[in-house]
């Protein structure tokens, strides 16, 4: 099965990502092409957020359908105002956070579960601030470990533990062997448990 | 006493946007099939929306046939016919799905007492391979079955269908699918047959013996597989998982076994109990040349649906072949409707040929029937790997 680089934010010759303007231009020349463009282009990046929020608890089909609604949101937001306000890549961030919170306040079925960083409405007290600035210094050490494995180690740590990919679906990526992947990942646990270890933390029982 | 701090992986959940960023977007897997699936979605419920809001705009491209059509009244009323058809071709459909499920089952009926005949075929043909093709304890215990089979003329149906048992189970341990095949398929007919797998009449089954044959089962599988995670190679950092579940799909009093792992790329599979042992099921289907063969009911996914002795098989990604499958009482098992990326069955008939079904719009059909069966949750026995 071929597999899609996702990383495409670089697609308009300027080589950043498409822009309101782009897109306008783009939209009134043809209205489908320029929104199958922003779907290329923004796919990855609206997968990532929609996954982040809905891997504890939702299927690979809850996800496609979350992505679905986000970028008909996206697409309907221009349709109504004519513009995304100068920053597309923010809306569609934001669109993407919100519209991934309610799936999974519909798939957990508790209406009161709450993203403290996204809702604003939620007083944060000093328990929470810290609480929060904790689990931010622990996912900074976390990321600057495993990018300091160095490529294709921390891409395959990150693929097989956060994005819960098997190793035949890495091994495609990097054009591997499974076994090659298998091999390559359980090194760089062991590397990383040890950074980890060097700053004073100990991984969990269930990611070893 | 240890006193660092624990870190895991679940410290990256529900990350702000800009640690999502930095985990690397790039890194996500999305094959072509998935991108279309979500685009295709996406502009379905765009539409659906834009129509709700009342939004006029067009957004046809010059790629739409339908591009120069006028908007306002004039747009409902064409849209009003093929609707009114759409709903006229559906109910055409549900009572033609009814009378045919009808017409099946009064069909099937009858059909009960003639599994006699093939199974003296399959006997016979048993006996006279025993003799040929090995001389294995398998085949011995043919022999054994058969001998007592012709002994007793008045042999009743129980004694028949252990000797189907048997010779069917041989043929799983010698790994001769198509000699089985012809056992039990016509062979001057052109569709499907039901295909007879082994069986057993035996009220004496205790929980106890179908766990150990489930576990029999499990390791036999996993000695298939080269590097699969075993005793001997504990590897927890693979993350694979086994479990299985008994279920009775047909309603026989004996469950049939449902296993998956997610080894390499995963897979499910389907057995029945031949009275001593959970072996392999089979069922004549079809290939992707549209060559009718014996399959096995392993695929990505094997599941049993909650409509009454009905099974559903389905490849990755909706990839190349998927079932729905009816299991008789007896342990027959025949497709009701078949997809492949060339061509579609229905009762093992062919039901329609096209070109490379690439966009998946056909098993987009046919997954709409295929969920309207309804998934039956099981419960699952999770197998430790490292269990000697």
């Amino acid at each position: 099965m071929k597999a899609l680089t996702t990383n495409t934010l670089k697609t308009n010759k300027r080589g950043g990502p498409m822009t309101d303007n782009e897109y306008r231009k783009m939209y009134d020349k043809d209205p489908r092409k320029a929104q199958t463009a922003l779907f290329d282009e923004y796919l990855g990046y609206v997968y990532a957020i929609v996954y982040n929020k809905l891997r504890s608890c939702g299927s690979s089909e809850d996800i496609e359908e979350c992505v679905g609604d986000v970028f008909s949101a996206v697409f309907i937001s221009y349709d109504r105002s004519g513009s995304f306000d100068g920053d597309l890549k923010g809306l569609i961030g934001t669109i993407a956070n919100r519209t991934a919170i309610q799936m999974y306040r519909k798939l957990v079925r508790h209406s009161d579960t709450v993203y403290i960083e996204n809702e604003t409405t939620e007083l944060a007290d000093t328990e929470n601030v810290e609480e929060n600035a904790e689990r931010s210094v622990l996912k900074n050490t976390l990321l600057k470990l495993i990018n300091s494995l160095g490529q294709p180690d921390s891409d395959i740590i990150i693929q097989k533990f956060y994005y819960n990919m098997n190793s035949k679906e890495i091994a495609d990526k990097h054009s591997m062997s499974p076994a090659s992947v298998r091999m390559r990942c359980s090194r760089a646990l062991k590397k990383l448990k040890e950074l980890l270890a060097n700053e004073g933390y100990e991984m969990k029982e269930g990611n070893i | 006493m240890n006193d660092k701090k624990k870190i895991g992986f679940d410290i990256l959940e529900n990350s702000d946007i800009n640690t999502i960023e930095e985990i690397g977007t790039g890194k996500m897997n999305i094959d072509k099939n998935a991108r279309e699936r979500m685009l295709k979605n996406t502009m379905n419920k765009y539409e659906a929306e834009k129509k709700r809001l009342g939004i006029a705009q067009d957004t046809t491209s010059e790629n739409n046939e339908n591009a120069d059509s006028v908007t306002g009244v004039e747009v409902y009323e064409r849209r009003r016919l093929p609707h009114f058809i759409y709903i006229g071709l559906c109910s055409a459909a549900a009572i033609a799905l009814t009378i045919g499920s009808i017409t099946m089952l009064n069909r099937r009926k009858p059909d009960a007492p003639e599994i006699q005949t093939p199974v003296a075929e399959v006997t016979s043909t048993a006996a006279t391979t025993s003799t040929g093709i090995s001389t294995t304890t398998a085949s011995s215990k043919e022999a054994v079955t058969v001998t007592a089979a012709t002994e007793t003329s008045a042999a009743s149906a129980k004694d028949t269908t252990a000797a189907t048992t048997t010779a069917a189970d041989s043929s799983d341990k010698t790994g001769g699918d198509t000699e089985t095949a012809d056992g039990n398929t016509p062979s001057d007919t052109t569709v499907s047959a039901a295909y007879t797998n082994p069986h057993t009449d035996r009220t004496d089954i205790t929980q106890e013996e179908l766990d150990a044959a489930a576990v029999r089962a499990v390791k036999q599988l996993i000695n298939y597989y080269d590097g699969f995670p075993n005793v001997a190679q504990p590897d927890p950092t693979l993350g694979v998982m086994l479990r299985y579940a008994f279920y009775d799909v047909n309603g026989d009093s004996v469950p049939e076994l449902f296993i998956r792992h997610n080894y390499e790329l995963g897979n499910a599979y389907m057995y029945v109990y031949d009275g001593n042992d959970y072996v392999t099921a089979r069922f004549n289907g079809h290939d992707m040349n549209g060559n009718e063969t014996v399959q096995e009911t392993v695929l990505s996914v094997v599941e049993a649906f909650s409509a009454d002795n009905t099974i559903g098989m389905m490849g990755h990604q909706g990839g190349s072949q998927s079932f729905i499958l009816y299991m008789g009482d007896d342990n027959t098992i025949t497709p009701l409707y078949e997809y492949t990326l060339y061509r579609s069955y229905k009762d093992g008939r062919l039901s329609e040929e096209y070109t490379y079904d690439g966009d998946l719009g056909k098993f987009g059909e046919f997954l709409d029937m295929y969920r309207s069966y309804g998934e039956r949750e099981l419960n699952w026995i999770e197998y430790d790997l490292n269990e000697k």
